[in-house]
């Protein structure tokens, strides 16, 4: 079953390939004497740890079951107007299941370089690399830092459906300010990695997730060359209903605060490249009925990352990643971090294939509530306080 | 003296240098574009993909050349990223859907013929190579 929902994915994936074939070179179609942009990829992926397994893959003899792919059609109405859309399919152990969904669509229009605007299903700007956190083939790394790009949770930053303002101002001494402000309706992933972690908790939600906010990024390319920082905030307000097995009657979670603050610069200079992100994610739900008020959860989560391209098809890198759950309580427990180095290596094939791989010295286990790959469901020996895995994932873009 | 020879070698060679790597790259426009010069900002936000237009209101495309002498001193000295660098900004804003892939072309006659029948199109070469039906840009 889940060999077929892969060959599934890959065979979506497949058709885009085979679609773009069809195209020329530069990956055009003309329709009705409009020009066309297609575009796509595929990512294949294959884990093996020391121990626990990993994003419910049974990782630990070894699992090919992480393949993802998009394809995406754009064009131009005009120097202004552009529309485009884009779908996305996974299937990372058990989650996404091969099923197809709606990535991004929406139309953009440009005023000019200092004002835009975008409506539709738009990808979150959210911190350096938000709205391409599952485009690894965009990266050096074969898994970025979990700490803050969790593949579990990827429905939950990933985009939002409403509208965003967007433009940039450039100074002549002080650099280019670009800004992003947006809001809408947040996606509810039933195959992600939110619901598992709650039902590793004998916890059940009822119907839908909804989410509601918006949030801003504001980001200054310095005058020095290749430096980069900037500051996002996202707020977000919802809820939902969870059974449990408990209690008889269903709860109500008010999430009465979600919010992300992100910090994070970046430095290119020739063939070396620096980054930096950190993250706070404050949460408060008030669970009905309950017997006491909860204080926020607290989370926090930070890398630091750098690589070299030593030729032109190869780079090499390494980062630090570390994440807490709940700062409230004591870090040092296993279940309150997940941290440890990771060392990898990215060859480019020609200009549209990419291979890397990736070791992972993993310290701790993180929390299923907000979790990191680790779930005791797929641990029935339960899990272990440390994990090495090592990840070989390849690429194909157009 | 000797000194003075050796400043003035030093400085000859620097002089050289420059001469060689400006003249190793020409901006090109079709000349619907209306200015006959553009800045190294201008340019970088263009094919970074930040503008469509030039400081002088035209409405521009950027053509990208795949490889050779020319494609390296752009890269350098105009966009500021090597080229596996550039190609990741682009593919980020094409899988974002904010940006569309410029054209790229393999050979400088192909680009030379590109921006001569597109409206708006900016490109560059060698500075030797033929540029029939194009407008030569300054660099500011």
């Amino acid at each position: 079953m889940r060999v077929q929902k892969s060959v599934r994915t890959l065979g979506f994936v497949g058709l885009a390939a085979l679609a773009a074939t069809q195209a020329n070179a530069q990956s055009t179609l003309t329709v009705a004497g409009r020009e066309v942009q297609l575009h796509g990829f595929v990512q294949q992926g294959f884990v093996f740890t020391s121990d626990n397994n990993f994003l419910t893959m049974g990782s630990d003899n070894g699992s090919g079951e992480m393949t993802d792919g998009g394809i995406n059609a754009s064009t131009k109405f005009n120097d202004k107007l552009r529309v485009g859309a884009q779908l996305y399919v996974r299937n990372l152990g058990q989650f996404g299941n091969g099923r197809v969904e709606l990535d991004w669509i929406f139309a953009d229009y440009q005023v000019n370089e200092k004002v835009g605007f975008r409506g539709g299903k738009v990808k979150t700007q959210l911190g350096l690399i938000n709205d391409t956190q599952d485009m690894e083939f965009l990266h050096t790394w074969a898994l970025l830092p979990q700490s803050v790009y969790p593949l579990d949770l990827r429905s939950v930053t990933i985009a939002h459906t409403g509208g965003d303002v967007y433009g940039r101002f450039n100074t002549k001494k002080a650099g280019q300010f670009a800004y992003n402000a947006y809001v809408g309706i947040l996606p509810d992933d039933k195959r992600g990695g939110y619901r598992y972690g709650l039902e590793d908790r004998g916890l059940g939600i009822i119907g839908d997730i909804k989410r509601h906010g918006g949030g801003g990024d504001l980001r200054w390319t310095a005058p020095l060359e290749g430096l980069q920082v900037g500051v996002s905030h996202m707020e977000t307000r919802g809820e939902f209903n969870l059974r449990s097995q408990q209690i008889p009657i269903p709860l109500n979670v008010d999430m009465k605060k979600w919010n992300i603050t992100s910090l994070y610069g970046d430095y290119q200079y020739e063939n070396w490249h620096f980054s930096a992100e950190y993250r706070r994610t404050l949460a408060e739900l008030v669970v009905t009925p309950s017997a006491a008020p909860t204080a926020p959860i607290d989370s926090r989560g930070w890398f630091a990352s750098g690589a070299y391209r030593i030729a032109k098809p190869l780079e090499l890198g390494a980062y630090y990643s570390r994440y807490i759950p709940d700062t409230r309580f004591d870090s040092s427990l296993d279940s309150n971090h997940l941290s440890g180095p990771t060392a990898t290596a990215r060859y480019d094939f020609a200009r549209f294939v990419s291979v890397k791989a990736e070791m992972h010295f993993l310290d701790g286990t993180g929390d299923p509530l907000s979790p990191r790959g680790f779930y005791t469901r797929n641990n029935k020996g339960g899990l272990n306080d440390s994990t090495s895995m090592f990840v070989l994932r390849t690429a194909f873009s157009f | 003296m000797k000194k003075l020879g050796l400043i003035v070698m030093l400085a000859a060679c620097v002089g050289a240098t420059g001469t060689v790597r400006a003249a190793e790259m020409q901006v090109i426009a079709n000349p619907s574009v209306k200015s006959a010069a553009v800045s190294v900002d201008e340019l970088k936000n263009v094919f970074l993909g930040n503008t469509s237009s030039l400081a002088d209101g035209s409405k521009v495309e950027p053509v990208l050349a795949e490889s050779g002498a020319a494609h390296d001193e752009f890269l350098k000295d105009v966009v500021g990223k090597s080229g596996p660098a550039l190609k990741n900004h682009l593919k980020t804003l094409v899988f974002t859907g904010k940006g569309s892939m410029p054209k790229s072309f393999a050979s400088e006659a192909d680009i030379v013929k590109y921006v001569a029948k597109t409206p708006g199109a900016i490109g560059y070469v060698s500075a030797g190579a033929a540029a029939d039906g194009v407008k030569k840009m300054a660099l500011k």
